[in-house]
């Protein structure tokens, strides 16, 4: 608590931090916080098993005397000993923070009940985040109560690992710092604070030496802008003036560090089809996995990665930027290349010079980023469409160089400490010669700091519990290298350090405080006037205009090229591609259970990651989703599931990082307090580094060699369980029946790049089933007040799944694990169906539809309700009142749309202290037996409406922003009054896209959607 | 077949049936001169009451305490299982989303067709005069409420949160709230609870002057006082009979319009619904007929055995059996034409949906459970086509099996198939069922067959008073054949001739 | 209870031994079969005989017109019954969901009659049903567990397999030597006399 006492002359916190220190410290609290996860004991009643069955068996008669005792969960509550001046208790606070990925800052902004923060949402003034969200983001708040963090540092001793305490710690980094030979492996970080003391520990401890490693890092992009300007550039993408966008490999709207920024931009360009002049713009992937910017695109060519730099170079060839002769003979000119997409491309590029941009992705080589930006200078993007930024620490060679570096100073002796920050190198690193436990083993003394006691800890001297970042303070650089500012929201829990207080242990030979350090290092930023300007910095979340970005392209330097040659190679065979995966990004969310359950956007596979391969290449095999499958990369092999990936290139096997993970072998020594279920990531998935060699790093994909290794694996996919299965008897029926409907419920209108609304309209009436009109034989109900509704754009929607989480966050969704979700009873209120369109099942198009209670008003659930469980209200949502539900499920069959979720066990039995501390007390928690669904967030329009009252006036469009819309990237989701008929949900439901799902049965949704637009007409002229 | 019979001889073996013992007289030979004998063998009052209280009154023989043990031992499964759900939740089972109702409501319908057809022999036949009823309706009605108890149990347990069952019913309560009366469970609550009650007025009312027999032939202190107590005072007062037996009239003609609306309720649940492949308004009468198909394949099962242990071949005559399977051939067909109208109407309509649900439930990922129904229900029966088929026990008992299974996998086409794929291809999923499900399934039955056994054992198996009356109808009638009309044939009225 | 046979007029007395001053009851006169209690009834009726009855095994068709029983006024109790069931199952209805605690169900009204028909319907039938079970019990006088007709032995043959003629010792031509006459004139195999 120390850091926090040093706080109080900060009086911007300081009453916040002071009721935080008190209850945090009381041993009723500590107690709490160590109890245990109670969620799973569902889960052990899916197995069959005989153990299992005797075990239930012999619970329940042991049991059955006190069934009525036990239906709701007991909730204890953690009061506020004392009131801090100037809060209301229950009433939420929102603070600015950051949060950092990839050594990328997004500013944050954090809603914090009675000092427990509850939700991470998008900081709206920020230049990069825009009010909106990632997955990710929404998550970290489930992290920060994760039970499953390492709660003390720990040791190893003859006898296994014990507790210590940090200030044994703290000494021997002190010790450490004074006698130098000091090693930091360190995760990449823009923070200003951290790269500073990085130049003093460098300059001040002798024989030091700073090494980075992230195992999904930009480092092509990095050394691409370096060969072709000079330096390492950061290339800043305003999508939202680039007519066409060409992806090469790229994934810019998903896994990319800007991808909120790209997102909005993007989106810019998409909905503009209702403007008077509707212009729209044109996306090309080229691409070997289907990605969400794949998915997302009007027209996409499914290749090899190892093609694509030959793709590039004949695109550069085609739109005029001059090459080296040798590498133009080398691929031939587009004319002569297979594919005539090409060529077209390079039209819409050579047509939209100045409006147009091309992006290349990390597993691209750095010479395909060179041509890449020497591409879009030829064409003119640069300055309008793309700024340039400068990059924190550029000068650093490519990460797995760097460890390349550490490895060889570790065998020659120089590193008398190695000091780990928040990497796991054990886990995610490519072996050198040795494999990174043995050689952190020949350090003398090696120290991990982390959020978990994973991998790494367990081969180090000491492991040292992290702060997460909701607890400590700090600063990043966001993509634009605004300044974002990172203040704690909560005391540690854990009485955990950050990574800069550690390092000013060494550096200071005293830790300082957090706070101190960046004040301190930030300093020269401030106005004369500091503690003013520090107040605005924390008020705001960032340092305004301190963006590094700039519109003219430096020069481009002679021989960039010179690398061109040698990254275009034809590789026969299959080849493999490693993804950071779109939940758990590259592990370190592994222990996430709202992150685990999140299907992914492409596979719907939730709990696992799988081996994409496309439906020929599975025919080949002869295997269908789920057989296991044999991958074998340079002697290499692993044994994986399949999952057969329409529009997967037919050569190339996809593969998601960050599974299988191993964290939790913690019953060793007195820690086994702790049951392995707090590391729900243990045995989830395959652990996909093991084949990602550093050879498979640099070059960005690996040959591979796939085989049919028999037997299964349940996949616990949420949709389509068998897309694809020709195989079987009248398989095609379902698969046919599938195709038809989706054409219905996902409409989408062919246009060009700037769609004619008559037209458009045409083929949205078009694509719906033929019905009469709809007349109820009844008189059916006025509303005379508020009539809530929702419009969902499917032309924005890129199916990233931030709303998902989202939703989860507000409104205590349960995690039930993967056993339930493969039985079909995963709670999500909101899911993102996810549909193939076109016969070429090697390259279909993709439409995601975001669906959640459409609120029908004429509601098939209500009527069959025996108890009126579910009833309208005079708004016309559709209620659900939780208490007097008796389960019959008859609502959630006669729901058309499949939206309600029955909680088949106590999904939120006993919750730990932590997780009590992470629900959000305006929602209730659902007991066993009841059904629940989509509320359209009806506590925030409650809440909306209360504030209105105050400060009585009528409630004005926006008012009410679910959390759904609210974290949405591309703003897919509207929400208001229809009665309102200015306002935005009014407007949009009268779109020309606009249709409602399933409207033939007479149901009345108050929720619309829009037609997605595809801009793909091209195709047919060419 | 004989063969057969002499391999399954043993289960007869007199040890086991108390040395009851009957010829198989074949009385199913139509001639129209002469009214063939409904009661074989030279009974007459005395021989009849004897044999019908020998059941009661006999100790209970060795087969009787095999049968009862089973079912009793197989009702333990309910035990050990309806409290294992109600303390984790409905999760044991296998329903999932979109299939919200698995096992349950499938036990549930299937047990409360079975119960048709007690009633419709009891009621229907007493209206339409059908004298061959009397030998079998009492033992039917029992069926029928032991059905409707097994039913019953299901609405109760299948719900998420069993301790709040009873809010389906409209109880006065603090917060003033009432059920949904749009709701078709709701519809079912008052629809089954009323023909539980109805049919067991009727039952009882039925077995009062055969309680006093066995009131009047008690020998010990404790049956005199139950029977005492259950048979009312009962004297066979004529003034009384006439009252008896308008009052009885009137619950046979108010049991039948109620057992035909009964299941026609049952299947408003699913007909009332939107769900392709359940709205279709064919179902009332669809699920009447089948409930009265797979009942009398019940009573079948029952009989067969039964007459053969309590050697009451002679009152449970062929003729009664044969006429049994003429129905049971009759509502199979009428069954198999439901099912091709359903197929004719998804096409006729021209809703993709519906037409798609019906293709995938013949063709789809449950096409096998779709089969069996189809060869158990329809193509079974056929057989009793042949005289010499339908005549045969062995043959009839087996075929009653088959439509009891059939019976059971058309309500599981119904409920699971529609809801697996139904409109949001997004939702569909496949529905597998878990070991609880499997269990309470069987534990059912255990119940059933326990609640069978009891009443054997305690209850008045025939309903003497009336296969009496059929005895003295039979004598008048050789009377006439003589050409000596008695005193009484004067008074009977016409209907009766 | 000890019984003596009159050898006078042949009939058997069986005397309540409860009894401080014995008087006669009941007669019971037994019959072998049906048609033979159909006359002697035509015969006991058209002597004018009041509180009289016959007991059989089972009903015995004719046996009515031969006592001259009235017809019951049983179905208009049960019309009643039906009435107040379909009534009171619409009002409940009504009552229920459009007046006390109206709920707005997927946008359709309060009340209306199509959707409130089944649960009438059922109301109607399980009300008619009772009327019908309880009326037969009152106009019955059901239960009654208790009649002087149990204290014979031969009458415990009415419920199997005999018939009786049984005068209550009420009637104003009870007459012990009379009676035991006209019912042996009529057939009757034995006359029996309970005193209490």
């Amino acid at each position: 608590m120390s850091s926090i006492k040093e706080q109080h002359q900060n009086h911007q916190g300081k009453a916040l931090w002071r009721s935080l220190d008190e209850y945090a410290d009381t041993p009723e609290f500590r107690a709490l916080v160590e109890k245990e996860f109670p969620n799973h004991a569902p889960e052990l009643f899916n197995s069959t098993s005989r153990r299992h069955f005797l075990k239930v068996m012999g619970a329940s008669m042991a049991l059955a005397g006190g069934l009525a005792g036990c239906h709701w969960p007991t909730q204890k509550i953690l009061p506020h000993t004392s009131r801090p001046a100037g809060q209301a208790p229950g009433v939420p606070e929102t603070y600015a923070s950051c949060w950092e990925q990839q050594e990328v800052a997004e500013g944050v902004l954090v809603t914090s009940y009675d000092g427990r923060p509850i939700r991470v949402d998008g900081n709206g003034d920020h230049p990069d985040s825009r009010g909106s969200s990632t997955s990710q983001m929404q998550a970290s708040v489930l992290g920060m109560y994760d039970p499953g963090r390492s709660t003390e540092p720990t040791h190893s001793k003859s006898d296994g690992r014990v507790a210590g305490d940090w200030d044994q710690a703290i000494e021997l980094l002190r010790t450490a710092g004074r006698s130098g030979k000091v090693s930091v492996l360190a995760a990449p970080s823009s923070s200003i604070a951290l790269q500073a003391m990085r130049k003093r520990l460098l300059r001040e401890v002798p024989e030091s030496s700073w090494h980075e490693w992230a195992p999904v890092n930009r480092d092509s992009e990095r050394l691409g802008t370096a060969q072709v300007f000079g330096r390492p550039m950061r290339p800043v993408a305003d999508l939202s003036s680039a007519r066409v966008l060409v992806c090469l490999d790229a994934d810019p709207l998903m896994n990319h560090p800007a991808s909120l920024r790209h997102s909005s931009g993007w989106a810019a360009l998409r909905n503009s089809a209702d403007d008077d002049e509707p212009i729209l713009s044109r996306v090309w992937a080229v691409e070997s996995t289907l990605s969400v910017t794949g998915g997302a695109a009007d027209v996409r060519i499914p290749t090899r990665t190892s093609d694509i730099p030959k793709i590039a170079v004949q695109l550069a060839a085609a739109t005029g930027v001059s090459l080296p002769a040798d590498v133009a003979s080398s691929v031939g000119s587009v004319a002569a290349s297979s594919d005539g997409r090409i060529q077209q491309m390079a039209d819409d590029l050579l047509a939209h010079q100045g409006a147009c941009l091309v992006m290349a992705g990390d597993r691209q080589p750095p010479a395909v980023h060179a041509l890449v930006h020497a591409m879009n200078i030829a064409l003119g993007a640069a300055g309008k469409v793309l700024r340039y930024a400068e990059v924190t620490h550029g000068e650093r060679p490519a990460h797995i160089d760097d460890l390349q570096l550490l490895a060889d100073r570790i065998r020659g002796g120089q590193v008398e400490t190695l000091l780990m920050l928040g990497v796991n190198p054990v886990y995610d690193a490519p072996s050198l010669g040795q494999s990174w436990s043995e050689l952190i083993g020949q350090v003398p003394h090696s120290m991990h700091l982390g959020l978990y006691e994973d991998e790494t800890a367990k081969v180090c001297q000491w492991h040292l519990n992290q702060t997460h970042f909701l607890e400590e303070w700090g600063d990043a650089r966001s993509w634009d290298g605004t300044v974002t500012l990172r203040q704690p929201l909560i005391a540690p829990l854990y009485s955990g350090r950050s990574a800069i207080e550690v390092v000013s242990a060494v550096v200071d030979d005293e830790m300082k405080s957090g706070h101190d350090i960046v004040r301190e290092y930030l300093h020269p930023m401030a106005s004369s006037d500091f503690e003013g300007s520090w107040k605005q910095w924390l008020h705001d979340g960032f340092i305004a205009e301190t963006s590094n970005a700039v519109d003219v392209a430096p020069d481009i330097h002679g021989g960039w090229g010179a690398a061109l040659e040698a990254s275009i190679q034809s590789v026969g065979g299959k080849e493999i591609v490693f993804l950071p995966d779109h939940s758990l990004f590259d592990g370190r969310y592994a222990n996430n259970g709202w992150l685990q359950e999140l299907p992914d956007p492409v596979t719907k596979v939730s709990w696992d990651n799988c081996a994409m391969i496309s439906p020929r290449l599975a025919s080949e095999l002869g295997v269908k989703n789920g057989d296991m499958v044999d991958l074998t990369v340079a002697g290499v092999s692993l044994a994986m599931a399949a999952f057969v990936l329409p529009g997967q290139n037919q050569d190339t096997i996809g593969v998601a990082l960050g599974y299988g993970r191993l964290i939790s072998d913690r019953a060793a020594g007195r820690l086994s307090r702790k049951p392995s279920l707090y590391q729900i990531a243990d045995g989830v998935g395959f652990d996909t580094y093991r084949l990602r060699n550093a050879a498979a790093l640099r070059a960005g994909f690996a040959s591979v060699s796939v085989a049919r290794s028999g037997g299964t694996y349940e996949l616990a996919t949420t949709q389509d369980h068998n897309p694809i299965r020709p195989d079987e008897f009248m398989g095609d029926l379902e698969f046919n029946e599938e195709q038809r409907r989706a054409g219905e419920y996902v409409r989408v209108a062919d246009c060009n790049f700037t769609p004619d609304a008559g037209d458009v309209e045409k083929q949205v009436t078009a694509a719906g089933p033929h019905h009469p009109d709809l007349k109820s034989p009844w008189k059916e109900h006025e509303y005379t007040s508020h009539r809530w509704a929702m419009s969902i754009d499917l032309n924005l929607c890129t199916g990233c799944s931030a709303c998902v989480v989202a939703c989860q966050a507000e409104n205590n969704i349960a995690v039930v694990g993967k056993d339930e979700v493969a039985y079909g009873r995963e709670m999500h209120w909101i899911r993102i169906d996810r549909y193939f369109r076109g016969e070429d099942v090697d390259n279909p198009e993709v439409v995601h539809q975001p669906l959640t209670c459409n609120m029908c008003e004429n509601a098939p659930c209500e009527q069959v309700c025996p108890v009126a469980a579910t009833v309208h209200n005079e708004e016309g949502l559709n209620d659900m009142v939780y208490n007097r539900c008796i389960g019959t499920r008859y609502c959630s069959n006669n729901c058309p749309y499949k939206v309600r979720r029955f909680n088949y066990f106590n999904n939120t039995k006993n919750p730990s202290a932590t997780e009590q501390m992470g629900y959000n007390p305006e929602v209730t928690i659902r007991a066993r037996g009841v059904m629940e669904k989509c509320t359209y967030c009806v506590q925030r329009i409650n809440s909306s409406k209360i504030k209105a009252k105050n400060e009585d006036r009528e409630m004005v469009d926006g008012d009410v922003l679910p959390a759904c819309a609210q974290s949405c990237p591309t703003h897919a989701i509207t929400f208001g009054d229809l009665a309102d008929p200015d306002s935005q949900v009014s407007r949009t439901q009268k779109s020309h896209r606009a249709y409602k799902m399933l409207a033939e049965l007479n149901v009345k949704p108050r929720t619309s959607f829009l037609a997605k637009l595809r801009n793909n007409s091209i195709l047919d002229e060419g | 077949m004989k063969r057969l019979l002499e391999m399954l001889s043993p289960i007869v073996r007199p040890e086991l049936t108390g040395g009851a013992e009957s010829p198989e007289i074949d009385n199913t030979a139509y001639s129209p001169d002469s009214r063939t004998p409904l009661i074989t063998g030279d009974n007459d009052n005395t021989t009849i009451t004897d044999k019908v209280c020998g059941i009661v009154e006999n100790k209970p023989t060795l087969g009787w305490w095999g049968f009862f043990l089973l079912a009793f031992s197989v009702l333990g499964l309910l035990g050990v299982f309806i409290p294992f759900l109600i303390f984790w939740g409905v999760g044991t089972w296998g329903v999932n989303n979109p299939v919200g109702w698995g096992y349950a409501i499938v036990n549930f319908v299937f047990w409360v067709g079975i119960g048709h057809a007690g009633t419709l022999i009891s009621a229907i036949l007493f209206l339409f005069r059908q004298k061959w009823r009397t030998s079998i309706n009492r033992a039917a009605e029992a069926m029928t409420i032991f059905a409707v108890i097994c039913a019953g149990m299901f609405p109760g347990i299948h719900v998420g949160r069993a301790w709040f069952a009873y809010w389906m019913f409209p109880l006065p309560n603090q917060m003033e709230l009432w059920p949904n009366f749009r709701s078709p469970l709701v519809w079912d609550v008052f629809a089954v609870g009323t023909y539980f009650t109805v049919s067991l007025l009727f039952w009882y009312m039925g077995m009062i002057p055969d309680l006093a027999t066995l009131r009047d032939r008690a020998k010990h202190t404790v049956r005199k006082v139950a029977y005492g107590a259950l048979s009312l005072g009962w004297t066979g007062s004529n003034r009384q009979w006439h009252v008896y037996e308008r009052s009885y009239l009137l619950l046979a003609a108010l049991a039948t319009p109620l057992v035909l609306s009964v299941h026609s309720v049952v299947s408003f649940d699913f007909a009332v619904s939107q769900i392709p492949g359940w709205h279709t308004t064919i179902f009332p009468p669809y699920f009447v007929a089948g409930a009265i198909f797979s009942g009398f394949a019940m009573v079948m099962t029952l009989l067969v055995p039964a007459r053969q242990f309590f050697g009451l071949k002679d009152v449970i005559t062929l003729k009664h059996l044969e006429n049994m399977n003429k129905i049971i051939m009759l509502t199979g067909l009428l069954v198999g034409y439901a099912y091709s109208q359903e197929f004719f109407m998804a096409w006729y309509g021209g809703v993709k949906v519906e037409k798609f649900a019906f293709i995938n439930r013949a063709f789809g990922q449950y096409a096998w459970a779709y089969w069996i129904m189809v060869s158990c229900n329809v193509l079974s029966p056929q057989i009793f086509w042949f005289k010499k088929m339908r005549t045969n026990i062995w043959v009839m008992f087996v075929v009653s099996i088959f439509v009891n299974i059939g019976m059971w996998f058309e309500r599981f086409v119904i409920t699971v198939t529609s809801l697996a794929n139904e409109f949001t291809t997004s939702a569909w999923d496949y529905y597998s069922p878990k070991l609880a499900d499997v269990m309470i399934l069987l534990g059912a039955f255990g119940l059933f067959f326990t609640l069978f056994a009891l009443f054997c054992r305690f209850l008045p198996f025939i309903a003497m008073s009336e296969v009496r009356g059929v005895l003295a109808e039979q004598a008048h009638a050789k009377a006439r054949a003589h050409q000596q009309p008695s005193p009484e044939s004067a008074a009977k009225p016409a209907a009766e001739s | 209870m000890e019984s003596q046979m009159n050898s006078s007029n042949g009939v058997e007395t069986i005397t309540a031994e409860t009894a401080i001053d014995p008087k006669p009851v009941l007669m019971l006169a037994e019959f072998a079969t049906a048609d033979g209690l159909m006359e002697a009834a035509a015969g006991v009726r058209d002597k004018g005989f009041k509180l009289w009855d016959c007991h059989t095994p089972y009903p015995v068709h004719g046996l009515d017109a031969a006592m001259g029983v009235k017809p019951t006024l049983l179905p208009w109790i049960v019309l009643c019954g039906g009435f107040i069931g379909f009534s009171g199952g619409l009002l409940m209805q009504g009552w229920m969901n459009a007046i006390d605690y109206p709920f707005l169900i997927s946008g359709k009204p309060f009340f209306s009659i199509p959707a409130s028909i089944p649960v009438a319907f059922e109301m109607t039938i399980l009300f008619s049903a009772f009327a019908s079970f309880g009326g037969m019990l009152l106009l019955n006088g059901l239960p009654r567990l208790y009649r002087p007709h149990f204290r014979s032995d031969r009458f415990r043959r009415a419920t199997a397999d005999r018939f009786f003629i049984s005068i209550d010792g009420r009637d104003r031509q009870f007459d012990i030597d009379s009676n035991s006459r006209l019912l042996q004139e009529l057939g009757a195999s034995a006359v029996e006399v309970i005193e209490e």
